[in-house]
């Protein structure tokens, strides 16, 4: 546990060292708090589900610039190799790796907060579907950053490891589209991929075991993926 | 705890796959080989648990007023399935109330395994519409055991749920009014307006919130509600015989007293097994006939008027409220009911043999009785009897006089009053549930819808110029640029 800890220090470390980190937050915030801003200064609304919608393209589209570097760059620089012979395993440099990457989203999601803080000090907001919103932003992030990390984990080159999960997950976020087009029952697999049709029911306030399995699960299996493929090299 | 149990058995499972060694083999093609079945098997494990969760899905509504839940009649229906029902819901993805009700219904499709709920969206695949005979938006075929029920220009979930019920009556019982002794029976088509909710949405819900017009005294409400669960509703006179297909009469509010001969013509339906619904007001004088016809059954009322200073609507204590029942299955389920100005009902003791009587609702140990013609306050204080008043009993076995030819139990209900199905109070609290669960007693109906109601409401955040400002500022500026400097600070200090 010890050693995980040191490794998740390092890797936040570099996150946070980096202007990247940073300019993707502020970017983050700025689109963000304009689309708050205007939805209630126009609507009046006292809900955060629009937004959520928003943040879901958003981190769909920040994840893969997180996670390129995570191991291709490590392999570039022959840094990996030195990792590999400390007293470290597999599964504590993945997870560090991943628990690390996901603490940068969630801390992106948390300054998010703030539009949560506004309504309440303005409003009397419904905290249900806020929570579960964040909850499912979370989850989804998590799934997301597994997969980065898995093609980080496939490739030695950072943008082939971007782009491979890019087109992923923009493939998985409008699958459901051309479900219809197909013959059951492979319509409803092809729905049940559907990155955006697990996460709309926690906008809204929805909690379904079976969309907290489906990001939960995809986490675990390319987590697990990652590691193999890390073993195997 | 379902959600927590899946949660342990996923990460003891992640947790006992990451024990695997990293070197399996030591030959390099067994390792791959070994490692390739090791991948294939993790996939096919994730998969399988993905869909085993979601054919046993928990569902957790977070939000106030429980928004993403179908309505409570439709969960009720769903629960209360043991047949497999087929919906197919044509709709237009562009009608936010069409398309939230696909929402919900999608939800509940996903909860209950012998529902299977289809969308089609009349736009985008016009040929499957037009397959079932569909021209319309927001038009429900419901499909159960052969039958099939069309609701057309709906979007109100509450209507397909009574849709599914009616698909799934096996029989259509015919409920027979009775009139001719001045009951206020109208079963034509009934009158609507728009209520102001729906004033204020463009009337885009059709049907969800019409308002019914019609006489207070009336029984339209009581009538269209048995109609929507699938019973045909018939105004018939008793004379010169009581028809064999009426699976249940009901008279309410009866003001003249019955023709010589009908109480008997009724008598002969209750001991072929007949089902009958009386609601009496307090000024209704029984005379011989429906007099003797309840003296039969062991019942008999007086015409005075049940006070009860405890539990009443209002200010009004004629308004008796009845807020706790006897187990009953008619009261299951039924919480507050109101009887304005009813009459207290005499059970004899004993009944005659082969029948057995149930109370099922009664008025407060406070109550009391005084002249159903004594309407001045000062005459109003002095009560004739005190106690407990029956309001409403529940008789059943084989009528005394009766030649039982095919041995069928008769069923009866008698109420002292008839203001609590009609038009003004059917609304009242659980007034409708009472009188349309007196109808399916009586008519052995196993169905079980619930009402509830729903809340048309947005929550809005009013804010001045400057606190629009201020959020603007802090919002917009304030919290991007703090990061942003923080970034830079970072940087200079690793520079």
């Amino acid at each position: 546990m010890r050693t995980f800890a040191v490794l998740w220090r390092k890797e936040v470390d570099a996150l946070f060292s980096s202007p990247i980190a940073y300019v993707l937050i502020a970017v983050f915030l700025i689109v963000m708090g304009y689309s708050f801003t205007l939805k209630l200064f126009i609507t009046h609304s006292q809900s955060l589900v629009d937004l959520f919608f928003q943040m879901f393209v958003l981190i769909l589209l920040t994840v893969p610039i997180i996670t390129m570097r995570l191991v291709a760059e490590e392999k570039k620089l022959n840094t990996l190799e030195v990792l590999l012979t400390s007293p470290v395993t597999e599964p504590q440099i993945i997870l560090a790796k991943f628990a690390a990457s996901l603490a940068l989203v969630a801390f992106m999601l948390g300054l998010s907060g703030v539009y949560a803080v506004v309504l309440a000090l303005y409003g009397d907001p419904d905290w249900g579907p806020i929570f579960s919103g964040y909850l499912g932003l979370l989850l989804f992030a998590a799934s997301l950053v597994g997969v980065g990390l898995l093609s980080s984990a496939l490739t030695n080159n950072q943008i082939i490891a971007a782009v491979v999960s890019l087109s992923l997950f923009l493939l998985l976020w409008i699958i459901d589209e051309v479900a219809p087009l197909l013959p059951a029952p492979l319509d409803d697999v092809v729905l049940h991929l559907s990155l955006s049709g697990h996460f709309k029911p926690f906008a809204t306030g929805s909690l379904y075991l079976s969309d907290v399995a489906f990001f939960l699960s995809s986490a675990f299996l390319t987590l697990f993926l990652a590691i193999r493929a890390l073993s195997w090299r | 705890m379902f959600f927590f149990g899946w949660l342990v058995a996923a990460i003891l499972l992640f947790a006992l796959a990451l024990l695997l060694p990293s070197r399996l083999a030591r030959s390099k093609v067994r390792g791959a080989v070994l490692s390739t079945l090791i991948v294939v098997g993790a996939v096919a494990v994730t998969a399988a648990g993905n869909v085993a969760i979601f054919r046993h899905d928990a569902h957790l509504d977070l939000s106030r007023d429980a928004a993403n839940s179908p309505p409570s009649q439709l969960q009720s229906v769903l629960a209360g399935l043991n047949t497999e029902v087929s919906l197919f819901y044509f709709y237009n993805s562009s009608d936010a109330n069409a398309y939230r009700a696909k929402e919900l219904l999608t939800a509940a499709g996903r909860e209950n395994r012998l529902f299977h709920f289809r969308a089609i969206d009349v736009d985008r695949d016009p040929a499957e519409a037009r397959s079932f005979g569909v021209r319309d938006y927001n038009t429900s075929i419901v499909l159960a055991a052969g039958r099939r029920v069309v609701v057309e220009n709906n979007t109100d979930l509450v209507a397909i749920a009574f849709a599914i019920l009616r698909a799934l009556k096996e029989r259509v019982d015919v409920v027979c009014f009775i009139t001719g002794h001045g009951e206020a029976v109208d079963v034509g088509s009934p009158q609507f307006r728009y209520n102001h909710l729906e004033n204020l949405e463009n009337h885009d819900k059709v049907g969800s919130s019409d308002v019914l017009e019609g006489a207070a005294d009336g029984l339209d409400r009581f009538s269209l509600a048995l109609t929507a669960l699938g019973y045909q509703v018939r105004a018939i006179t008793v004379a010169p015989s009581v028809s064999p297909d009426c699976k249940a009469l009901v008279d309410i509010g009866p003001r003249q007293e019955y023709a010589r001969g009908e109480a008997q013509l009724i008598a002969d339906y209750l001991a072929k097994g007949g089902r009958f619904l009386v609601g009496l007001d307090p000024a209704f004088r029984l005379g011989d006939e429906l007099g003797t016809l309840l003296k039969t059954a062991g019942l008999s009322s007086d015409p005075v008027t049940v006070i009860d200073p405890l539990n009443h609507a209002g200010p009004d204590d004629t308004k008796v409220a009845v807020p706790y029942y006897p187990p009953h299955p008619i009261t299951r389920k039924i919480a507050l009911t109101i009887f304005p100005d009813a009459r207290p009902l005499r059970i004899a003791n004993p009944l005659p043999g082969g029948i057995n009587a149930s109370v099922i609702a009664e008025s407060s140990m406070e109550s009391y009785q005084r002249s159903a013609s004594q309407t001045s306050p000062a005459t109003s204080d002095q009560p004739i009897g005190r106690g407990p008043a029956v309001l409403a009993a529940a008789l059943e076995g084989h009528w005394p006089d009766g030649a039982n030819e095919n041995n069928e139990a008769f069923r009866l209900v008698l109420v002292g009053n008839a203001n609590f199905a009609s038009n003004a109070y059917f609304p009242y609290v659980s007034n409708g549930d009472l009188a349309v669960g007196i109808v399916r007693w009586l008519a052995e109906d196993a169905a079980r819808p619930v009402a509830t109601t729903q809340t048309y409401a947005q929550r809005e955040i009013i804010l001045t110029q400057n606190q629009i400002r201020a959020i603007f500022l802090s919002v917009e500026l304030l919290l991007p640029l703090s990061v942003l400097g923080f970034g830079g600070l970072v940087w200079w200090r690793r520079r």
